[in-house]
C-alpha cells in the first residue's frame, strides 16, 4: 500500500471512530501493513506513520485512561476540523489579495504554508474576489529560498552562517548571525539578528545576503533565546533618515502649503502648520529627500544642515552645467 | 515528503466536495500542480476509506467530461485546522495591510486567531516582535482595495509633484500596485477621464465615494510611474551610490571603478528632476538635452 493512502486511511480511521483505537486493533483493521514480522518492527512503522501525521499538523493523540474504553490513539473531530471564521467577504477579499499579492511578489517566507493556509480559509467564502495587487520586492534568484530558511531559523533559533555583501564594503564578509526577526520596508527585506563578528544586533538585507548555511545540528534544540524585550520594529527603520548613521540631529523644515496634510505620510512627523521639527539619525537622505521636492521643502536650521543642503545643490548645478 | 502531500490532500477533498464539477485544469491551477499530477491524487484518493472498506466506505471521487466529482468525502467534508506555520504565514500577510497594527482594522484578525490553533495562538504575540511586514499607509491601502472589490470610485486630494497641481480626484481604482518602495493606486481618473496612476502617500482625505462604477473590459496595466515611454535618459552614479545603484540597475555600463551608467525610461522633465535631485549631486543625466535642461532649470529655480 502506499504510504499517503496508508496515512490518509489512518485519518479516516481515526476520525470515523471517537473512541481510542488501540495498536493491537491496527494491527488487525492493517493486518499486511502491521500485523506482519514483529510486533516490535510494526510498531516502529507506525510510530514513523504517526510521526508524518503529527508533522502534518493532525492532532494525534495517545489517550491512556479513556473513560469506558481500551487505551489507544485518536483524533477529536473538534480539534481536526477548522471551524468557520465567519470573516465577512470585504474581509475575505482584503486577506485574499495582501496573500494572493505576497505569493505573487516571489519573494515571502512560508510561502508553501501560506497558499494552504489562503486554500483552506477559502472554502468558507463563496466566490473569492481578485483584487489586483501587486508586490514588487527586491529579490536575487535565491531569495524566495533564502526567506523560506530565515523564517524557519527565527522560529526554531538557529544560528545562521552566511556571507554577506555590502556595496558599502571592499570585501564580502562571513558572519555567524543569531536571526531574530524579518521585517519588510519598501519593498526590501530585513533580516535582524545578533551579529557574532560585531557583537551586536545589525541589520541585514536579506537580497544581499550571497550564500547561508543555517545549523543543523541539535536540530530540535535552540541555538540562542531571543532576548525578552526584542522588537523587530525598533531596528528597522521606516524612513531612510532615520538609519543610524550618526547622533540625533533636531532639524526645522519649512512645509509648502500643500505638504501640510501630508507631512506625516512623507516624512513620518506631524505638523499642524509650515514649520516642522524633527530628529533625523541621517541628515544626507534627508536633504536628498527634500531636493527631490523641488522646492517644497526647505532646510531652516541649524545652520550645518542649511550648508550642507547648498553643498548637494552646488554639486548638482556642476554637474549639469549651470553657470553660476 | 508524505505529511506534505497529506496535508495537500486534506485540503483538496474538502475543497472538492463543497465545489462540484470544476475543471480539472482549474483545481490544478488553484493548487499549484499539474493536470497529470492531480489526475495521479484522485486516482490515490478512489483508494482511501475507512475499515471494513466496502465499496461505500472509499471515498468516491471521479472526473467526468473533464471536471472533478465527489459523492463520499468519509468524513473529509471540512478542511483540517491551521498548522502553527500556516497561521503564522497568514498573520504575516495579514500585516502587510495593517490588519494587525491598526486597532480599528483588528476585527479580521481576531476571527482569524478564534479558529488558530492553540500554540500559534501563543505564538503570535511573539511573532508581532519578530516579524513586520507593514506600512504607514494602512488605512489608505485598505479603502483602495476595499473600493476596488465593491467596485466604488474613490475621492480624494492629491498633490501632483510632476505638475504642482494640488486637485480634488474622483477614481474608479481597478489596481494597487507597489514599486521601489511606493504604493500607487492605478484608476479610471473620472476628472482627467484617462486611466491614471496616483502614488498612495500623495493622497490626503481618500476616501470610499457613493459612486458605482462598472469595469468595461481589461484596460493595459501601467507598470509604473511613465505613461508615455517618450525617451530612455542615459544617468551617471558615481561613488559608493553607483556600488547601490548596480543592484538596482542589473544591466548597466562600467565607467571606472567608482562609476557606472544606467538608461532609464522617463517621459517627464519634472519626474527626471524631482528624481535626479533626490540623489544629491551623486547622479548625473548623460543625455539627452531635455532631462539635462530639466535638471538644471531645477536647480536655479531652487
Amino acid at each position: 500500500m502506499d504510504k499517503t493512502e496508508r496515512l490518509l486511511d489512518l485519518t479516516a480511521l481515526f476520525l470515523d471512530s471517537q473512541n481510542p483505537i488501540s495498536f493491537e486493533e491496527l494491527q488487525k483493521v492493517f493486518p499486511s501493513e502491521y500485523g506482519t514480522g514483529s510486533k516490535e518492527s510494526a510498531l516502529r512503522k507506525f510510530e514513523r506513520d504517526k510521526a508524518e501525521l503529527l508533522e502534518a499538523g493532525l492532532p494525534l493523540e495517545y489517550e491512556s485512561r479513556a473513560a469506558g474504553h481500551t487505551p489507544g490513539y485518536v483524533i477529536r473531530r473538534d480539534e481536526y476540523y477548522l471551524k468557520d471564521p465567519g470573516l465577512r467577504a470585504d474581509e475575505m477579499a482584503l486577506l485574499y489579495s495582501a496573500g494572493s499579492a505576497a505569493l505573487a511578489s516571489g519573494a515571502f517566507p512560508a510561502a508553501d504554508e501560506l497558499k494552504r493556509a489562503l486554500q483552506k480559509i477559502a472554502f468558507f467564502g463563496d466566490e473569492i474576489p481578485r483584487t489586483k495587487l501587486q508586490l514588487d520586492i527586491a529579490r536575487s534568484p535565491m531569495t524566495k529560498h533564502t526567506l523560506s530558511d530565515l523564517w524557519a531559523a527565527i522560529a526554531r533559533r538557529k544560528t545562521v552562517d552566511m556571507k554577506y555583501h555590502s556595496p558599502h564594503a571592499a570585501k564580502v564578509s562571513s558572519r555567524r548571525i543569531n536571526p531574530l526577526g524579518l521585517a519588510m520596508r519598501r519593498g526590501q527585506w530585513n533580516l535582524v539578528g545578533y551579529c557574532h563578528l560585531r557583537k551586536a544586533l545589525r541589520t541585514f538585507l536579506v537580497h544581499r545576503i550571497q550564500s547561508y548555511e543555517v545549523n543543523t545540528l541539535n536540530a530540535k534544540q535552540p541555538d540562542f533565546e531571543v532576548p525578552t524585550d526584542f522588537n523587530v520594529t525598533a531596528h528597522v527603520a521606516h524612513f531612510p533618515w532615520e538609519f543610524k548613521m550618526h547622533e540625533p540631529v533636531q532639524i526645522t523644515l519649512l512645509l509648502s502649503e500643500e505638504l501640510i496634510p501630508l507631512s506625516k505620510q512623507l516624512l513620518g512627523a506631524e505638523s499642524a502648520d509650515a514649520e516642522l521639527e524633527m530628529t533625523v539619525t541621517d541628515l544626507d537622505s534627508l536633504l536628498k529627500f527634500c531636493l527631490s521636492m523641488t522646492g517644497r521643502i526647505q532646510v531652516h536650521a541649524p545652520v550645518s544642515a542649511v550648508r550642507r543642503m547648498t553643498q548637494m545643490k552646488k554639486a548638482i548645478a556642476k554637474a549639469h552645467g549651470v553657470k553660476s | 515528503v508524505s505529511s506534505e502531500r497529506v496535508k495537500r490532500l486534506l485540503n483538496l477533498i474538502p475543497l472538492l466536495s463543497k465545489k462540484q464539477g470544476q475543471r480539472v485544469e482549474t483545481v490544478a491551477k488553484a493548487i499549484g500542480v499539474g493536470v497529470d499530477e492531480l489526475l495521479t491524487e484522485i486516482d490515490l484518493l478512489t483508494m482511501v476509506g475507512v475499515p471494513p472498506f466496502s465499496p461505500d466506505d472509499f471515498v468516491e471521487i471521479y472526473v467526468e467530461d473533464g471536471c472533478v466529482f465527489v459523492q463520499l468525502d468519509q468524513r473529509f467534508s471540512l478542511p483540517p485546522k491551521l498548522t502553527q506555520d500556516e497561521a503564522m504565514a497568514l498573520v504575516a500577510a495579514a500585516q502587510m495591510l495593517g490588519l494587525q497594527k491598526e486597532p480599528s482594522l483588528n476585527e479580521t484578525l481576531e476571527k482569524l486567531v478564534k479558529v488558530f490553533p492553540k500554540e500559534a495562538r501563543r505564538s503570535l504575540e511573539t511573532m508581532s516582535r519578530q516579524v513586520d511586514l507593514s506600512t504607514d499607509l494602512n488605512a489608505s491601502l485598505r479603502a483602495c482595495i476595499e473600493a476596488i472589490d465593491s467596485q466604488i470610485a474613490l475621492s480624494f486630494d492629491y498633490v501632483a509633484l510632476t505638475t504642482d497641481e494640488s486637485t480634488k480626484r474622483t477614481v474608479s481604482p481597478l489596481e494597487v500596485i507597489h514599486r521601489h518602495g511606493y504604493w500607487y493606486v492605478s484608476g479610471q481618473c473620472h476628472e482627467r477621464q484617462a486611466r491614471r496612476l496616483f502614488r498612495i502617500d500623495l493622497a490626503t482625505h481618500l476616501k470610499k465615494s457613493n459612486e458605482a462604477f462598472q469595469v468595461l473590459g481589461q484596460s493595459k496595466t501601467q507598470s509604473g510611474p511613465v505613461k508615455n515611454r517618450r525617451s530612455r535618459v542615459e544617468v551617471c552614479f558615481s561613488g559608493p551610490l553607483a556600488q547601490v545603484m548596480k543592484e538596482r540597475f542589473p544591466i548597466h555600463k562600467k565607467l571606472g571603478a567608482q562609476k557606472i551608467v544606467v538608461e532609464i525610461e522617463a517621459d517627464s522633465p519634472k519626474w527626471i528632476a524631482q528624481w535626479i535631485l533626490g540623489f544629491g549631486g551623486e547622479a548625473t543625466v548623460l543625455k539627452p538635452a531635455w532631462a539635462v535642461r530639466a535638471v538644471r532649470r531645477a536647480v536655479e529655480m531652487m
